[in-house]
């Protein structure tokens, strides 16, 4: 387990989870997707914290229970967000959502 | 001194609110001619006066300053008293000749102006403030000459006067150059004391024959003496006080001044100046048809008087001569101007059936005459044997040529007499008291203010030194003087010609030996020629300009629509298009697609991450 590998680990992840917020049409499906960008990056912090130091640093951990916290968050307001649109609109779908275009 | 500054700024200011207001509030007329007699008052006051000078600042050059300075002595005092008792009386004189005018207003200002020029040109003890004066004392002569402007003679004689009077100013103003440079200041009293070295002796040189130019253009001396005769074009009492009297005498006066200045090649320049002129002037009067011009030729022969006194060395004697002449002389214009006034006649011609009489002006104009001629004990014959004398001693031949203009002088002047006042007399006029008072108060000078104001001539004639040489002088100008009314009384009383004078001789004389004439076909008509070229060439290239101008613009006017349409409307139109094809791209960034932005935002982020 090096640095480097855990790092590629955590790219991919990333990229992953990119890739599914531009492709997929439903919008839970791209929230599912933020979510594993989340869990990506935080790999790359704890990856960070773990590998860099001589000594034992918590930095990096602090750093990662935060992020999870916001995750946590952001999920709750999302999915509530989400839920208003379909009340609105009944449709999740991202192509159909166009009311901003003039 | 104070007295005297306010004297003479007031003459000025009368003479302006005369010129500004005169037409309506006519009375402003006599407040010119009070501050002239206030003026002459003062001038006997001057004389009691011990030497005084006053200064104003006038400008800074730099760390030299230029100051107007002005100071009172015996001769400034003199000038003072001559040229406010002459102005007052032709100011008196022109209140009667001047009287049908109808800008008489004008007429008076400008008297009033030119009396203030000449008194600040005679207080004037610097360089520059005399140059300044100087100046205007020729404005003044220009304004007068040319008052009848309507009439072409009198404007173009002003013209003449102006610009001949210029060619001298123009020594004025290299002598000015020269003596700043040399001196760095303007005060005669300074540079007097710095003239001792020999330095300033080559200065003094060049400086002299460049005032020397400039008293020949003022003083109408040869070669520039030509628009003199012209000059009497003017009102008659304007002759009478600046051609006869005063600012010709300026160029006379300016000599006297800084007589320290003059070297002795100058001082012989300034004697064969002297002598030619007068020579010229007598000549040239035997054959003058027209009573003023008759008399300017006579002015100028005895300005040529005056020079060949100071080339001669005796300032003494040409200031003499110059007090003396400006009294006769113009008691001359002024009862010539009496005659014309009465009879309407300018010219000898006019009166040759005449039978006239002018019990006043008839004696004033012989006594005139008389002192002009220089017989004793006229004032005229004191100061014109001082004048002989002077030169006698610095050279023979030149005397003998001014007695010579002697006999001239007598001849012509009793030749104008007799050609106006003959035996038989029947045609009884005279003017009025304003005219007649100031003749005979000028025939009174004319007769005494030889005796009178030098008296130490009288003792120094009956007993002098110099007994045989004396004599010598003395019988030659009188001889001379009587031989010349003689014979002008058998040629033109008796009417027993004995000699006719050849053709030529009297052409020459007539036309004032053709000088007018050289003067024209030597410079006038060259510059009229060029002047006609350069005009030429003005409007060809300013004129071509101008059209080349206008074709362009034609040109362009008139594809004016063309280019409206064509490039105009292009670029409007293909800017239209530009903007619609940007925002047709920018319009994508607003579609309002969820993916889209997402798109967007991902890709530009990253750009700027991998390129920044």
């Amino acid at each position: 387990m090096t640095l480097q590998n855990l790092l590629i680990l955590s790219t991919l992840l990333f990229i992953i989870g990119l890739y599914g917020v531009l492709t997929r049409r439903s919008l839970i499906q791209m929230y599912m997707a933020i979510e594993l960008m989340f869990n990506a990056v935080n790999i790359n912090f704890l990856s960070f914290a773990y590998f860099n130091g001589s000594e034992i640093n918590f930095k990096g951990h602090v750093f990662v229970l935060f992020i999870i916290t916001v995750a946590a968050v952001e999920a709750a307001v999302g999915l509530a967000l989400i839920l208003a649109i379909y009340r609105r609109s009944n449709t999740i779908e991202a192509d159909k959502l166009t009311n901003l275009k003039h | 001194m104070n007295l005297v500054l306010t004297a003479i700024t007031g003459l000025f200011l009368s003479s302006i609110l005369t010129l500004l207001f005169g037409k309506k509030y006519y009375s402003l007329i006599f407040l010119c001619l009070i501050f002239t007699f206030v003026n002459l008052v003062l001038s006997f006051y001057a004389f009691s006066i011990p030497d005084q000078a006053i200064s104003f600042p006038w400008f800074n050059m730099g760390k030299i300053a230029i100051e107007f300075t002005l100071k009172i002595d015996p001769l400034a005092a003199f000038m003072y008293f001559l040229v406010s008792c002459i102005s007052f009386l032709v100011q008196i004189y022109s209140l009667e000749y001047m009287k049908v005018d109808s800008r008489k207003h004008s007429y008076f200002a400008f008297l009033g102006f030119f009396t203030f020029a000449m008194l600040g040109l005679i207080l004037s003890a610097d360089f520059l403030s005399i140059f300044f004066f100087w100046e205007l004392v020729g404005v003044s002569s220009y304004l007068l000459i040319g008052f009848w402007y309507e009439k072409n003679e009198a404007a173009n004689a002003a013209k003449k006067a102006f610009l001949t009077t210029k060619i001298g100013d123009l020594g004025f103003l290299l002598a000015l150059l020269l003596i700043f440079y040399y001196f760095k200041t303007f005060e005669f009293k300074s540079i007097a004391v710095m003239g001792g070295n020999y330095e300033s002796f080559k200065a003094f040189g060049l400086i002299s024959l460049l005032l020397l130019m400039a008293a020949i253009g003022k003083s109408a001396q040869f070669p520039l003496q030509t628009w003199l005769p012209g000059a009497m074009a003017g009102p008659t009492p304007v002759s009478a006080l600046i051609h006869a009297a005063t600012m010709v005498a300026a160029g006379i006066y300016l000599v006297s001044r800084v007589y320290f200045l003059f070297t002795p090649f100058t001082l012989e320049v300034m004697l064969i100046v002297g002598v030619l002129t007068a020579l010229i002037g007598s000549f040239a009067a035997l054959s003058q048809l027209e009573i003023k011009k008759i008399l300017a030729y006579s002015t100028i022969s005895q300005l040529g008087f005056m020079m060949s006194a100071l080339g001669a060395g005796s300032v003494y004697a040409a200031i003499f001569h110059l007090g003396t002449h400006a009294f006769f002389k113009s008691l001359l214009f002024l009862s010539a101007g009496s005659i014309t006034l009465n009879f309407n006649k300018t010219s000898i011609e006019e009166f040759k059936k005449a039978k006239i009489k002018m019990p006043i002006t008839q004696k004033v104009f012989l006594i005139g005459l008389l002192a002009l001629s220089g017989i004793p004990p006229l004032s005229g014959f004191f100061s014109k044997e001082e004048v002989l004398s002077a030169v006698y001693l610095a050279n023979r031949f030149y005397f003998i040529a001014l007695i010579l203009a002697t006999f001239l002088t007598a001849f012509y002047s009793f030749r104008l007499y007799f050609s106006i006042f003959k035996k038989e007399q029947k045609e009884t006029k005279e003017s009025g008291k304003l005219i007649t008072i100031p003749l005979m108060v000028l025939s009174i000078f004319s007769i005494f203010s030889g005796m009178i104001f030098f008296p130490e001539i009288l003792d120094v004639f009956l007993k002098s030194a110099k007994h045989q040489n004396k004599m010598i002088i003395l019988i030659s100008g009188l001889l001379s003087a009587f031989l010349g009314i003689f014979f002008a009384y058998i040629v033109y009383r008796r009417k027993l010609y004995i000699l006719k004078m050849p053709e030529l001789l009297k052409n020459l004389s007539l036309k004032g030996f053709y000088f007018d004439e050289i003067y024209s076909k030597l410079i006038i008509i060259p510059i009229d020629f060029l002047a006609e070229k350069v005009k030429l060439i003005d409007e060809l290239i300013i004129h071509g300009t101008i059209k080349l101008i206008r074709k362009a613009t034609c040109i362009l006017s008139g594809s004016g629509h063309l280019t409206d349409e064509k490039v105009i409307d292009k670029v409007v139109n293909l800017s239209g298009k530009l903007l619609i094809r940007e925002a047709n791209v920018l319009k994508i960034m607003q579609s309002g697609n969820l993916r889209t932005y997402l798109y967007i935002f991902i890709f530009g982020f990253l750009f700027f991450i991998l390129v920044f």
